[in-house]
This record gives C-alpha cells, structure tokens and sequence, in this order.
C-alpha cells in the first residue's frame, strides 16, 4: 500500500419534482437521473461487488420520490416508450453508425427496465442492499436542501437537519453520523446544530480550509474540526477538477457522448410528436445519438467502443495523477494524507454519460496501484485525534465560493417571505402545540410547507433563469399554501379534509418524520406554558425611574406606581436605560423595562428623545403578543409620541402626567427646539383621556399658550387611580 | 357616557363617527365600547368567538391560551388582537388573488452574507413605528429622509457605543432591501435603516445583527484562533463567537 487515502463522495439530489398531474415536464428529470446515473451507478457497484468506500449522499426529496409509486410506475411507462422509440427507430432505414447506437440503447433500456424490475420498482431498497453488504457508506442531506447560510434561526435549520436525518433512516433503517450540507455550504452556527442532533462530519470547499482561522497544520491535506466539533473533509480542487472542469476536465473528451444534441431535435415534428409533450412541447427523449466529436457543430454518431477505450484510458489517468499527488505529500504522517474528491452524483451519467463506468474502472486501478481508499466515517475511526480545531467562515463549493448563486437581483425577493415564514412557525408552535392531534397534524404540514419553499434549488434555478418560472411558481405555491393554512389556524377553520388537501398537493415526508418540538424555544415554552396569567395591565412610560431620579417627576412616577400595584394593579414600566441598572426588573406586579435607545450614537437631545419613543414602540409591539394592556399612562412630553401611537394601536386610553411644560420651564423660550417640545406636547391634549398637571400649573395660563380642553385638572392624590372606573 | 356610546353604535355609526360626535378620543370610545361588549357576552362581537366555544376547541387549550384569545377575540385593535388575525403571508391582489406580501407589518432587519465583500440586507419598519416618527418630527414619514449606515464593529461590542468606523449613506424612498457592497472581509459589520432627521443626523430605526464577512484569504493565527482554542479546552462556558443560526424566541422580551 501508497501512503495517503482517497475518498470519494457522491452526492445525488434533485428537488421534490412530484407532482399527481400527469406531464410535468420536470418530472423528467427524474426519469434522467435514475437512467442516466442512479441506476449506471448502481451497476458499477454491483459489477464490483466488493467494499468501494464510496459514500453516497441521496437527499430526502430523491429518496421520497424513488419510493413514491406513482413515480416508480411512471418511470416504467417512460422505459416503454423509449423501448417503443426505439424500436420505431430500428425500423426506419437509418445508416450503419445509427443502428449501432441504437443497439446500444436498446440493449442500455432493456436492462434499465429489468434492474428497475429487479428492485421490486425502489431503488432505495438497491442502495440499501449494497450498504448494508458494505460495499458503499451511505449518508443523507437536509430535508430539503435548504441553502444555510441564508436561514435565520437554530429551529429552521434544525428543522431541516432533523427531518431530513429522520426521512432517510424511515427508508434506510440507520442513521448516519455524516451528512451532506445543501452545496457545500457552511456558516457559522451550523456545525453546533449539526452536532447536536448527532452529525460528526460534512463535506465543505477546499477554501474553507486554507482560509481557515489559524490555518490548518496539514492544509487540505486532512480534515479539521469546526469549533463544535463536526468533522470538515475538503474537496480537493486539483484532483477533482481533473472530473468536473469543463476545460480541463475529462468529459470534454470527442469521443465521449454529446449532452446538447438529442434525437428529438433531428425528427420531423410529424415523426416524433407521440413521443413528446401532448401541448406540443419538444424535449429531449434521452437518445443522443451523437459524440461531442471536437468544437464544430457538425456532429459525428457515438461509437460507444470508442468510448469505453477512452474511459478506460481516462481511468489509468486519474488514477496516475492521484498517485503522484499522493506520493508528493507521502511525507505527511498523524493523519496520512488525505484525498477528498465530493460530486454531484449527477455528474456521473447525466452530464458525463460514461461517468459511472469511468468511477468502476478507477476503483479497479486504485486497487491494482495500491492506493488505500476509504470512508471519512472510517477516517475518523482511526485519525479523530490528529485533526486540527478551527475557525471556518461562511462559504460554498458555489460559483466564486460564496453565497453569489443562491442570494442576488435574481432572487433575493424569496428571502423576506422566507424568514417570515420561520418566525411564524416558531409563534405558531409556542402558542399552538399540544392544542389538539389536529392542530398538531397542521402544524406539521406548515413546517412542510417551509421546507418545501426554503429549497436552495429554486434560488439557484432562478439565478440560472433556465427553468425560472417553474422555480417561482413552486415558491409561490408553497408560500400560498402556509399562509392559507396559517390563516386555518388562526380562524380555528382546520379539519382533516383540509389537511388531506395540503399533504396530497406534496406528498413529502410523513408526519412522522416532522417533529414539531424543532421549532419550539424554552423561553417560549416559559412564557406559553408557565407563566400564568395577569391581569389586564397599564402601560407606563417615564423618562425617570428608580435608579435615575433627578427631579420631583421621577419621585411621583414611583410613588404613583407604587400606589397603583399596591392597589393591585399590575403596571408596565418603561424607562430610558442606565449603565450599571438591570434592563429588566420585576417588583411583584411591577415589570420594568429599561429600554435602551435604537442607536447608542445620537448627539441631539430630540433625536435621542425620538430614537427612545420609537424603542419603546418597538418593544410593546414584542410584549403585545403575551401581555394585554388596558391604559397608557405617560409621564413628560419626552415620551408623548410613543404614547400617542401606543394608545391608538392598542385601542385603549391614554392618560397624561404634565409636571410642567416647556412654556413654564422656560417662559421667555423660543427658537426650535422650544417649539418642536411645544408642539409635542400640545399634541396630548387632543388625545388624551385625562391630562393630569402639576398643583403648581395654572390651568388658565396654559390656555394662553396650549389648546387645551376641558381633560385637564391637577394631580390627584396618590390614592385616588388616576384611571376611569372602566380601566 | 357608555351608555351614549353604545346606544350610538346600536344605531349603526362607526366609532370614529362616534367619536367625533361626541368630541372624545377614539381609543377611549374603542375602549368603552370593547369593555361594554365584554361584560354583556356580546353574541354579535365577531362571529369567529361563539363558534369556537361552541365547538368546544377553548376547552381543548390550555387556560391561558383561552383566557388570551377570548378577550382578543373582541378588539378594534390591529397591535391587541389575535382574532381577525390571518397570516401575516395572506394578502390579496386586487384582483382577489393571493399574492406574496410587498411588506410586512413589523420592525426588523436581517442580513446574510453574499460574498467577502457583499452583504444582503433587508428590513422592515412597522406602521406605529412609522407614525411616531411622524408625530415626533411633525412630518409625514413619506417626507422623512432615509438613510442606511454601515457600522464595522470588529472586536468591539456594538451597544457599547463603539465602533471602528461608519459609512452612512441616503436611500431612495420606497426601498427595503440593498446589496451592499463593497465591503471588507473578515469583518463584523452591523448595518442599520433609519431616516436623516433636521439636525443632519443619522437616527436608526432597525437594525441587524453582528455580522462577520467571510475571510478571503489565508489567515495565518488570526483574532479566532484564541477564542476557538479557549473553547475547545472548555476555558469559556459559551464560545466567543457569533452564531449565524441563533435560537429565536417569538416572546423573548416578555420576561
């Protein structure tokens, strides 16, 4: 044996394309990827039938819809009719170099048709068989292949890592301790939730590792582990770019199948038409007859002899450079060096027709050269102590390395509905769970609901604009369905029937797969479950409060809120916050909220006093959810615009405390400020239920200065509720 | 008065024709309305209230819960009330169909990073919001000059009041989201949506969370390898670092 390892990873994903209509022109897509690499795939590992240590990566939607009958007897429709083509084809009088592919193809889909058959019509059960013999590892995805760095909170990516863990072990009986993150992306954060829910490794871009903070000993010669301990193995970018590069890489080769040309396009409309859309729409059959040939558009027929010589050629190749990259880090000891090559699976037979055969023959050579592949599940079983711990920043394995493909003009307008939607499911399971199995069951379709719309597929369709409104239509479609079924919640309007509706549409994960649990919080479970109820409560806003008293306001805001508890009112105070005073107090009925300003940074005294209004309007909007308020009681003029707008949007009265105006601080005043507080505090009294002033305010006085009315009188005893009787 | 209010909104005016008429402020005539229909047991109050005790789902929910939706059930209110209450994502076109909502009714700011040198920011700023302002500074809040600012916080604590420099920059009205760009890597910025008051100076409304910009190149030992390394030898009891997936509580300000 060569010293150093080379791991290779298969990643298959499609996004959930099922749909009950007949037609769809994207559940061809499907049909594709199990002719043209699940299958191929599949036949290599059967030929070889030995321990590949290739990891396969099969996301939910994949694996839901290889289970999903109506998919499966689809497919076999599908095969049919492309024996039925053929046959037609076989029939015509077409040259030699035709009818030699067209041999090939009808031998390639008797055998897709006869493996299919084989697995009782479920290639999960294939996948499974060849794991659990040990010639494969198998891991999965998230649910949906939602794009991480753009989710918003620990519950919508836990979701997704959960259900995503739980759908692949209903299917495949085990769960795996690795898993593949939706285009390689990492952020900050997910190695913790990851974690958590039992995830040792993942698969990230090379850069994430030499960009890494302190950089890795060994490069990206071995994996490192992320500050919570999730294993990262890097793609190495030279090898695997010897594959994937359209420049560089092997599948350009001429005598290799060419994707762009399909029988389809080379038939007369008349000739093909029972083989296309029944709208009328052409697309591709799946038969290309033609080899890439060279950079002409005058195309050559596929020899498939050709081709195998040169998949055979391209295998010696690979396998050379990987053992000269090999033996140039042979120095490399605890852990030995380490190749990690991570594709698309797709790449394989969809892209690079002859990908599959060439993925056989490179295991063949690996042996006959000695070089040791394995696992990173088994990597770690012998090497987890000799991995570096780092700081890896957000990044993808996506074009430029970052997050370009899945957030710009194209389709950045999907991320505010997205974060909404993750908010509300976190509000709708604190305030709804347990309620009853019914609204447990819609609670569970809204989380389907989400995850179905956050797939980092529509994005990236969008940014590639091919199938673009497709991609839209689904977003749409799902968001529709969660706000018509949140709307069901909120109006008690659920029943089964109505559920029935919401699953049929995608029949995506089973309940059981769904835990509503993801998406609660403990502070939440506090508040909804253990925290009793108060009374109706006043709303309070003083600039002074205990602990910043300076003057006889801040005296009587404490002695009127004194007063009031002790009545057994229960009061919300809010108030300026102070350095070196709690931001939240509770004093048995008495909360108090020192709120800090929107912005620490303001010089001007009335954008201070306006960046306080808008934080305290800011928080109430938060405690409305949990507290009910019956009165506002304000104190000053600094918090009269909050004040204002509280009592309107609360509906509910508005009391004033006026200690003193601006006029009589400051009888001579003038200029803007004056008037701006002049102008803010004449603003009350149209307004107010009671303007309660100062003993010392005279009533009439304030008539020459103020539009007064007849709310105004004196304060009253500290005894005596300042509030009417019906508050 | 109550009874003035109530035997007027027997006669079919509206509250604010009530209140008009009877020169009182709305909330207080809201409010003397809601209470009166509260004691009373008010069949009329909206339909969605009776149909659900009669199904008896209250029942099913736990006392708080019933104890909430039942009086919410009965306000004017669009902040107090769960009742009349849809999904904030349900909103109609005029032609009747359903369509993605152009704003939501809340004040946030979220932002996600693109690439080492671009940040995507978007945020919302809810109605009361908007007319406080209006009420503060006397001016529609069409009239108010918006303006976006860039805050790089690196190593620094943002409420502090610190921050290692800014950019502010006017915005177009109307907008609610920005690519921003171009900005450095590794990086923590805070970005915040505010207007440009009279006195030429920046006021926030909302803003995002901290945020690092990815590194763009080989960073040697740089500001995370101590705090990593402080947690991974369990010397901190959490990590000094930011989380890009925070748990979210939705009453995380009620205590």
């Amino acid at each position: 044996m060569k010293p150093g390892y080379f791991s290779l990873v298969l990643h298959a994903h499609l996004p959930y394309v099922r749909h009950e209509e007949e037609h769809r022109l994207e559940e061809r897509w499907v049909y594709e990827a199990i002719s043209e690499t699940y299958i191929p795939i599949l036949w290599q590992v059967d030929r070889l039938q030995r321990p590949l240590h290739w990891t396969v990566s099969i996301s939910p939607p994949v694996v839901e819809m290889l289970a999903d009958p109506l998919v499966q007897d689809r497919y076999v429709a599908h095969l049919d009719e492309m024996l039925e083509l053929i046959a037609l084809e076989l029939s015509e009088e077409r040259s030699e170099a035709e009818v030699n592919a067209l041999h090939f193809y009808e031998r390639r889909y008797q055998d897709l048709k006869n493996t299919f058959l084989h697995w009782d019509k479920n290639l999960n059960q294939a996948f499974r068989t060849y794991r659990e013999h040990g010639f494969i590892d198998m891991v999965t995805c998230t649910a949906t292949h939602g794009f991480n760095p753009h989710l918003f909170t620990d519950q919508a990516a836990r979701a997704e890592i959960r259900s995503g863990l739980n759908c692949f072990e209903r299917h495949y009986g085990f769960r795996p301790t690795g898993i593949w993150l939706p285009e390689c992306a990492y952020t900050p954060g997910v190695d913790r939730i990851l974690y958590e829910e039992g995830v040792r490794y993942t698969f990230v871009d090379e850069h994430a590792l030499l960009d890494a903070d302190p950089t890795p000993e060994k490069g990206i010669g071995a994996p490192v582990y992320s500050p919570h301990g999730v294993a990262l193995f890097p793609r190495d970018q030279i090898i695997s770019g010897k594959i994937w590069s359209s420049m560089i890489g092997y599948p350009g080769h001429p005598d290799y199948r060419e994707f762009y040309r399909d029988l389809a396009y080379d038939r007369d409309w008349d000739y093909i038409q029972s083989f296309m859309h029944p709208e009328g729409i052409r697309f591709d059959t799946g038969l290309k007859m033609h080899r890439i040939t060279g950079d002409t558009d005058a195309k050559d027929y596929y020899v498939r002899e050709w081709a195998e010589h040169q998949i055979g050629n391209h295998a010696t190749d690979f396998v050379q450079t990987l053992e000269a990259h090999l033996e140039a880090h042979g120095g490399q000891t605890f852990p030995p060096f380490l190749v990690t090559a991570p594709f698309d699976a797709e790449l394989f037979g969809h892209w690079w027709f002859e990908g599959p055969e060439f993925l056989g023959q490179v295991a063949e050579r690996l042996e006959q050269f000695g070089i040791e592949t394995i696992t990173p599940a088994l990597f770690l079983e012998r090497h987890f102590q000799d991995l570096d711990t780092v700081h890896v920043s957000m990044n993808t394995w996506g074009r430029k390395g970052y997050g370009d493909v899945w957030i710009n003009e194209r389709n950045e307008w999907m991320l505010r509905h997205l974060h909404m939607m993750e908010t509300q499911l976190v509000k709708d399971v604190a305030d709804y769970r347990g309620t009853s199995p019914l609204v447990d069951r819609a609670l569970k379709q809204l989380i389907r609901h989400y995850v179905l719309a956050v797939s980092s597929d529509w994005a990236f369709i969008l940014d590639g604009q091919t199938t673009a409104q497709y991609a839209a239509e689904r977003f749409r479609e799902h968001a529709r369905l969660f706000a018509e079924l949140e709307t069901a919640l909120y109006e008690n309007k659920l029943t089964n029937e109505l559920l029935d509706g919401h699953f049929r549409a995608y029949p995506f994960l089973q309940d059981g797969d769904i835990e509503i649990d993801t998406f609660l919080s403990p502070h939440d479970y506090y508040v909804t479950k253990e925290r009793g109820t108060e009374p109706d409560a006043i709303l309070i806003l003083t600039p002074e409060y205990t602990g910043n008293l300076v003057g006889g306001l801040g005296q009587r805001v404490v002695e009127e809120v004194e007063a009031r508890a002790n009545q057994g009112e229960t009061l919300y105070v809010l108030t300026p916050y102070k350095e070196g005073l709690l931001e939240y107090e509770r004093q048995g009925n008495v909360h108090v909220y020192r709120v800090r300003l929107t912005s620490p940074f303001l010089e001007h005294v009335m954008n201070q006093v306006a960046a306080q209004n808008v934080s305290y309007v800011k928080l109430v909007h938060e405690l409305v959810n949990a507290v009910r308020f019956k009165a506002v009681h304000h104190f000053d003029w600094m918090t009269i615009p909050a004040a204002r707008s509280l009592a309107k949007s609360l509906a509910v009265p508005l009391y004033s405390t006026m200690l003193s105006f601006e006029t009589t601080r400051n009888p001579h005043g003038h200029g803007g400020l004056f008037d701006a507080i002049h102008r803010i505090e004449n603003s009350v009294f149209a307004e107010a239920d009671t303007v309660y002033v100062g003993s010392d305010v005279s009533i009439e006085k304030l008539q020459s200065r103020y539009a007064v009315k007849d709310n105004v009188t004196s304060c009253l005893s500290l005894d005596a509720s300042p509030y009417k009787q019906n508050v | 008065m109550e009874e003035k209010i109530v035997s007027l909104k027997q006669q079919g005016l509206t509250l604010k024709q009530i209140a008009e008429q009877l020169d009182m402020p709305i909330g207080k005539v809201q409010y003397a309305w809601r209470k009166w229909r509260t004691q009373h047991g008010d069949v009329t109050a909206t339909a969605a209230a009776p149909k659900q005790q009669a199904e008896g789902k209250k029942r099913m929910k736990t006392s708080t819960k019933a104890t909430k939706s039942t009086s919410t059930k009965q306000v004017a209110s669009s902040l107090q009330s769960n009742a009349s209450h849809h999904s904030p994502l349900l909103e109609q076109a005029p032609e009747g169909y359903w369509k993605l909502p152009d704003r939501y009714d809340a004040d946030l700011m979220h932002a996600v990073v693109q690439s080492p040198n671009s940040v995507y920011v978007f945020w919302e700023v809810s109605d009361a919001v908007k007319e406080t302002l209006a009420m503060q500074f006397m001016r529609p809040w069409e009239d108010l000059p918006k303006a976006f600012r860039i805050l790089d916080v690196t190593l620094l604590d943002y409420t502090s009041g610190h921050a290692n420099r800014s950019y502010t920059f006017e915005l177009p009205e109307m907008t609610n989201s920005w690519f921003v760009r171009p900005l450095d890597p590794n990086t923590t910025y805070v970005f915040e949506f505010g207007i440009r008051t009279m006195e030429g100076e920046f006021l926030p409304l909302v803003a995002s969370d901290p945020l690092d910009t990815p590194r763009a190149e080989a960073a040697g030992v740089g500001r995370f390898a101590e705090p990593v390394r402080r947690w991974q030898y369990g010397e901190v009891e959490s990590p000094e670092l930011l989380d890009t997936l925070p748990k979210y509580a939705a009453y995380r300000y009620v205590r």
